[in-house]
């Protein structure tokens, strides 16, 4: 059995006979005693004692028995230790004074001796509850730390490496353990899920269902499921587990092919995800079906194309449920119109769409519920300019900087050395023709990269221009020492041309590149 | 040059190059190549082409040159096994044939 803790009694009396009674008594019955001789000192001494009860009186010197109280509630913000006054004072105004300024307990002197010892051990029973009670919250709040901590490891820490790809997340728990979902990872050669669900609830009941979709989703990683078969095994686990209570899951999951520019989508009551294409057409990703671990039901998928540019918005419907002000909440008319004039002209959405919505809001952030949110824009149709001066070095080191762009997203080392040569090429033609004389003029390289399709590289210049591109071209001579450039752009491209443009001078070339020969690093 | 190393021993020059062979270095590498041959009597020019990682048809005109120079002078140019990426654009404009290759060493021993 554990030894009962010693509760410390802080006597406070300027009366020495009436402290040493009262010590006396107190130390008989094991309870630890120090002793305070006026107001001031009461309070230096609970500084110093860290008194469990305290035996005040109310009429001391330099401090009255109120201010004590005051200070101790108020100022040194224990609300904790147990204030018995003690005192010959009557006066009825002056006790609910002391009960006001937070006094527990009130004794009139003279006292009797078994009254005041009953007194004292219900206040030492009340501190050893109170303590049991700090201890068993401390315990369930190291559990809930832990399952927080656990479930923050269960959230993506980092995003994959898609040429063309950013994703963005955010994720705030309304408590510690939150019943919020967001992930993605990739499923197949070139598609990735994105998933984001809401588990009814909060804490760490919504975060034990939580990490069970988080797990029957990542299972899918491993032994491939697709978007309806994954829904199904949820669904059937969900309903297994929790269909007699009344938990259950919304959920919005979206396969991304990036291949073949295509979304699937299942939208299990959550609130519709967002597509946006940079022309300013919004597609809502609506709920498709029901939601998760109520009743066997089924989850047919939808599709829909992806443009060449597109920012993809999914979040959890604690995002709209902001106080603006106290006691005012913003809806999700207020929510999806910030949202829908930011998707698409945003580079950074998720900080942009919180700045939006803090400026409709008279007060600081304030989220009832846990809030997720996964950002992603696709840029399928991406272009980049280099220039610099047509010096034979000079072009060369920007070819190389070019094709460093073009081998992040091709793996083809064939197809990038024959985009490399044609480059080269293009740009020796520039160097040797383009300008006369001294001249040194300007070189362009546009590159327009069409993932999964083609790329189209046009090296401009400002100079005298060219013929175009001769009907036939020939087989140069194998004694030429020079001609070849446009033999080889010719034989290594699909197609190739000379345009004058703005005032510049354009070689252009495309080459197409078969769809498992681009980068999807998935 | 960096990257540009010539030797000459028993009537052979060896010249050996790492790099890119493009418009920005034909010039140099054929300065230093004249001069380092010049006043040498020898037999033959073995160009060793196995660590260059790109070259563009200007690289293809300078071995062109090369090889005529050589060739006009009485002696015979070799290039030694070239890299896959010389293969490729030397394949490329049909000129694989146009010049002698050695692709081993063997084939270099025979040869003093």
């Amino acid at each position: 059995m554990l030894k009962p803790e010693t509760i410390k009694v802080l006597v406070a009396d300027d009366s020495k006979t009436m402290r040493d009674t009262l010590a006396g008594m107190l130390k008989d019955f094991a309870y630890e005693v120090a002793q305070a001789v006026d107001g001031q000192d009461a309070i230096d001494k609970y500084r110093e004692f860290r008194p469990d009860i305290i035996l005040l009186d109310m009429n001391m010197p330099k401090l009255d028995g109120v201010r004590v109280i005051e200070f101790i509630r108020r100022r040194l913000d224990d609300q904790d230790v147990l204030i018995i006054m003690v005192t010959s004072e009557r006066s009825q105004e002056i006790k609910l004074q002391a009960f006001n300024a937070g006094a527990n307990d009130f004794l009139n002197k003279p006292f009797d001796r078994a009254e005041l010892l009953a007194r004292v051990a219900v206040a030492a029973k009340q501190v050893r509850l109170n303590n049991r009670l700090r201890k068993a919250f401390r315990t369930i709040e190291q559990e809930i730390d832990l399952v927080a901590e656990l479930q923050g490891k269960l959230l993506p820490s980092s995003s994959p490496d898609i040429e063309g790809v950013q994703i963005h997340s955010l994720y705030k728990p309304s408590g510690k353990a939150s019943g919020d979902y967001f992930d993605h990872f990739p499923i197949q050669e070139g598609v990735l899920r994105a998933i984001v669900a809401d588990v009814s609830g909060h804490g760490a009941r919504a975060a034990f269902i939580m990490s069970i979709v988080r797990t029957l989703f990542r299972t899918t990683l491993t032994h491939y499921l697709d978007l309806e078969e994954t829904f199904d095994l949820l669904n059937n686990h969900l309903c297994h587990i929790i269909c007699k209570e009344d938990d259950f899951v919304t959920i919005l999951a979206a396969d991304i092919d990036f291949q073949e520019r295509k979304l699937t989508y299942i939208n299990a009551g959550h609130c519709p995800g967002m597509l946006k294409t940079f022309d300013g057409e919004l597609m809502t990703l609506s709920p498709t079906a029901s939601v998760v671990g109520f009743f066997e039901m089924d989850y047919p998928p939808r599709t829909v194309e992806l443009p060449e540019r597109a920012d993809l918005f999914l979040f959890t419907d604690g995002f709209y449920d902001w106080e603006v002000s106290p006691g005012e909440f913003l809806d999700f008319d207020g929510f999806w119109e910030v949202s829908e004039s930011l998707l698409g002209n945003s580079d950074n959405f998720l900080e942009d769409l919180m700045d939006g919505m803090q400026k409709l809001s008279k007060i600081p952030c304030r989220f009832r519920d846990d809030v997720s949110a996964l950002w992603m824009r696709m840029e399928f149709v991406r272009e980049f300019f280099f220039k610099a001066k047509a010096l034979p070095d000079v072009t060369r080191t920007l070819a190389r900087e070019a094709m460093s762009v073009l081998a992040r997203s091709i793996k083809s080392e064939s197809d990038l050395y024959d985009l490399d040569l044609a480059l080269t090429e293009a740009c020796a033609n520039v160097v040797d023709h383009a300008y006369k004389g001294d001249e040194v003029g300007d070189l362009e390289i546009k590159l327009h990269v069409d993932s999964h399709h083609f790329i189209v590289v046009e090296v401009a210049d400002w100079g005298v221009g060219f013929d175009g591109v001769p009907a036939e071209i020939k087989k140069p001579d194998p004694k030429a020492e020079s001609g070849r450039g446009i033999y080889i752009i010719s034989k290594l491209m699909d197609e190739f041309g000379i345009k004058k443009q703005q005032g510049k001078n354009i070689v252009f070339f495309r080459k197409n590149i078969k769809k498992e020969l681009w980068k999807v690093c998935l | 040059m960096e990257g540009l190393l010539i030797e000459k021993k028993d009537g052979v020059v060896a010249v050996v190059y790492g790099g890119e062979i493009t418009l920005d270095v034909t010039s140099v590498m054929k300065g230093e190549i004249n001069a380092a041959t010049e006043s040498v009597d020898y037999k033959n020019l073995i160009m060793d082409l196995s660590s260059v990682s790109f070259i563009d048809s200007s690289g293809i005109g300078f071995l062109v040159s090369l090889n005529s120079r050589i060739r006009n002078a009485g002696k015979t140019f070799y290039l030694f096994k070239p890299s896959p990426q010389v293969v490729k654009t030397l394949d490329l404009v049909q000129m694989i044939k146009y010049f002698k290759i050695i692709n081993s060493d063997e084939e270099l021993a025979a040869l003093s």
